[in-house]
């Protein structure tokens, strides 16, 4: 039996030695959230304004609906929980941030971060999780579990990787904005992608504790949909699912007092204002801000 | 015995007592079985602990499905369910462990096996914790003799049992757990997708399973070797099967050997006429495709197995004269990958049955997967083709290393008898592991049986 105790130590230690060359090759590892937020702690103190929400707000680029200046905190695939816990670190951040802008799709309401990458991405920063079992927290320390396991990060120099520094949102097999079919089954899978009925009640919590925060701390919190193709539309808020949740967000708001700037049916909007079939381009957003402002301007 | 009652506790603590009923009702049927000589009544006492064990499985598993079918038969004559639902969660391996003991039974009413009189032996017999939920389905000839033997610690047989299940391990977390992120997202809503996407999925599913159970098995095994005991063994490469009765020889051992022992057989199996043999062979798999749950799906599954062989059965003639056509070794060898590839063809196609949410979402994927359309060659953009590419790795691995134990007549990890080899092999699948496993909590396939 002495064999067996030498090999396993043996064994654990030749693991624990390859864990650690791996985790010190991954430490330079930069994940979404280590730019946009070490660039963001970099220009606080000039910030007026943040936008956060997921990649349709990423694709809005720095929008100045308010005076002054604005950053994009926006991550893809944000949850509910996340959301919070960024806005909390704001606050707790300092800066001179008065705005928030959040980007709230109605799919948001089903989906859960306890199986987001995201997340412990996000942990170093939030110091929160919505898992807290102690293999979520050990994977959150690690460097290679928050790059998403990216195995192919090990052959860098071989392969010629490269870390974009930007965040890539448009769907991998997106060819043209006429392409009908893709467009339905895009609409189809955000309504489908980690959404979980269970998870409505959860969210609904999260957003009204979010409310109650943001008018404890005086932060201005706007909260946005922005619009998307009539094609993805069309598809997206047929499904139950995401009719049901957008029923759930419009009592929330109604019953806090507080204006939910949903563009979905605004009808400014045309298929030129969008890259894809649900991220607006350029024109888009500035039209967007602009609608953005006289709505804020009328309910004031 | 208190380990075990701690494992099954873990799920549903108070699902124990059904475990406990079928223990005590089993426990006292043997004894009475075995000390009856009137032959009739010895038959009554087991048909009485069938009846408990089945008891137990329709009330749990098959209740909601039957008043769920009488409620849309009574539908379409508009007429109201009087049958309501019960709200009940399916206990963990409630099949498993309820065949394993209508196995005793049934062995000691043959006279294959004696009772057995110490009720801690028999208890453990049915709650053996590393077989409970997910089988194998083990027969108390194999069972009982081992459980009188004295433990002594050995190295090899440890160590031996420690490497199968970390094989378990690497073929659960990083191979089953890894398709399954595929293949849940797309059989989830299945008519998102068509082509290629619906393929994969498919052949992903057939690997997932196979990697899922047999990693289960192989942990089961190899936990219960380090304790003393040997299982019987469950999976024999079947993705090597050229015919479809040699897959069911490879998949699912311990319970196609069930049904065939003690269904097949007492039908009459293959000493019976001809339409007799078909009709025995289809009715065990109907009632193979039922044991998985209660669902058409699973039922269709079944009877297309049982299609295929009877068909297999009704074209044996043919398919021998075709592969003597020629005795050209080339030939011969073509005929058989042939037969492979036609196989492995039907048995995914009862694969969609088995994964699919409905009837309807099977039928759907069967009609929709042949439209094929190169621009949707991967098909879901949360998945890279990095990870795409790792997973067909995965499965090159995995069927590589089925190829090679099969042929080289070698049992995994005693491929070598240089140590440092061993060593390597199972610091690789450790690394694997940590570089590929995915820890997000997925339960064995099997466990909802």
């Amino acid at each position: 039996m002495k064999k067996l105790y030498l090999e396993l130590f043996l064994l654990t230690l030749t693991l624990l030695a390859s864990v650690l060359i791996i985790e010190k090759t991954f430490s330079n590892y930069k994940t979404p959230p280590d730019i946009v937020i070490r660039s963001f702690e970099e220009k606080k103190n000039d910030l007026n304004t943040v936008c956060i929400g997921n990649s349709h707000i990423i694709a809005l680029g720095e929008i100045a609906v308010f005076e002054g200046k604005t950053f994009n905190l926006a991550f893809s695939g944000i949850n509910m929980f996340d959301i919070a816990m960024l806005v909390r670190k704001l606050v707790v951040t300092g800066g001179n941030i008065k705005n928030v802008i959040i980007g709230l799709d109605y799919d948001i309401l089903g989906l859960s971060s306890k199986r987001s990458i995201l997340s412990l991405q996000l942990y170093r920063y939030t110091e929160s999780l919505e898992n807290r079992s102690l293999e979520e927290y050990i994977k959150a320390g690690s460097s290679y579990f928050r790059s998403g396991q990216d195995f192919w990060y090990l052959f860098a120099h071989s392969l010629k990787f490269s870390q974009k520094s930007q965040q890539n949102f448009i769907p991998l097999n997106f060819k043209s904005k006429d392409d009908k079919e893709a467009c339905t089954r895009r609409a189809l899978e955000h309504g489908a992608i980690s959404y979980k009925e269970e998870n409505i009640k959860k969210n609904i919590v999260l957003l009204n504790e979010l409310i109650d925060f943001g008018r404890a701390y005086n932060l201005n919190l706007v909260f946005i949909c922005t619009p998307k193709t009539s094609c993805y539309t069309s598809t997206y808020l047929a499904i139950p699912r995401i009719k049901a949740a957008k029923v759930s967000l419009d009592e929330i708001f109604k019953k806090k007092g507080m204006p939910y700037f949903d563009m979905t049916y605004e009808r400014a909007f045309t298929d030129d204002d969008f890259i894809d079939f649900d991220h607006l381009n350029k024109s888009g957003a500035a039209k967007l801000i602009a609608l953005l402002q006289t709505a804020i301007h009328h309910e004031e | 015995m208190i380990a075990s009652c701690y494992f099954y506790m873990s799920f549903v603590p108070y699902y124990i007592l059904i475990l406990f009923f079928t223990i005590i009702v089993d426990y006292i049927a043997g004894i009475l079985i075995e000390n009856e000589q009137n032959r009739q009544k010895r038959k009554a006492l087991l048909l009485m602990s069938i009846i408990a064990n089945v008891g137990v499985l329709v009330v749990f598993k098959y209740y909601n499905f039957f008043v769920d079918n009488i409620g849309t038969v009574l539908a379409s004559a508009s007429l109201s369910n009087p049958l309501s639902y019960l709200k009940i969660i399916l206990p963990i391996g409630l099949s498993f462990h309820t065949f394993q003991a209508m196995s005793y039974t049934i062995e000691v009413y043959r006279g294959i096996q004696k009772a057995e009189r110490r009720f801690n032996y028999y208890a453990l017999y049915v709650m053996y914790y590393p077989q409970l939920v997910a089988g194998p389905i083990e027969r108390p000839q194999n069972m009982f003799p081992q459980m009188h033997f004295n433990y002594k610690p050995e190295y090899h047989r440890i160590a031996s049992g420690l490497r199968q299940m970390l094989w378990g391990l690497f073929k659960k977390v990083v191979i089953a757990d890894r398709l399954s992120l595929f293949v849940d997202n797309v059989y989830g809503d299945v008519h998102n997708y068509q082509g290629f996407p619906l393929i994969w999925a498919t052949i992903f599913f057939a690997i997932q399973i196979y990697c899922d159970f047999s990693g289960y098995c192989d942990i089961a095994l190899g936990a219960s070797k380090v304790m003393g005991i040997k299982l019987m063994q469950n999976f024999k490469m079947p993705y090597l099967s050229t015919s479809i009765s040699e897959f069911w020889s490879r998949w699912h051992i311990s319970l196609s050997s069930w049904f065939r022992d003690y269904v097949y057989i007492s039908l009459g199996g293959n000493r019976v006429n001809k339409w007799k043999w078909y009709r025995n062979l289809f009715i065990v798999f109907i009632l193979s495709g039922f044991w998985h749950g209660a669902n058409w799906t699973f039922i269709i599954w079944g009877a297309l197995h049982g299609f295929y062989l009877i068909m297999g059965v009704m074209t044996q003639g043919v398919q021998k004269k075709l592969f003597n056509l020629s005795n050209s070794i080339l030939y011969k060898k073509i005929f058989i990958f042939c037969e492979w590839i036609l196989v492995m063809f039907l048995v995914a196609v009862g694969w969609v049955f088995f994964r699919a949410n409905n009837v309807s979402d099977a039928i759907y994927l069967l009609k929709n997967a042949p439209k094929i359309n190169m621009d949707y060659l991967i098909g879901i953009p949360i998945f890279s083709f990095q990870s795409i590419l790792l997973s067909f790795l995965f499965i090159f691995f995995v069927l590589v290393t089925d190829l090679y134990f099969e042929y080289s007549h070698k049992k995994p990890f005693a491929f070598t008898r240089k140590p440092y080899m061993r060593y390597a092999f199972v610091f690789l699948l450790c690394f694997s592991i940590y570089l590929f496993g995915i820890f997000e909590k997925h339960s064995f396939i099997y466990f909802q049986f």
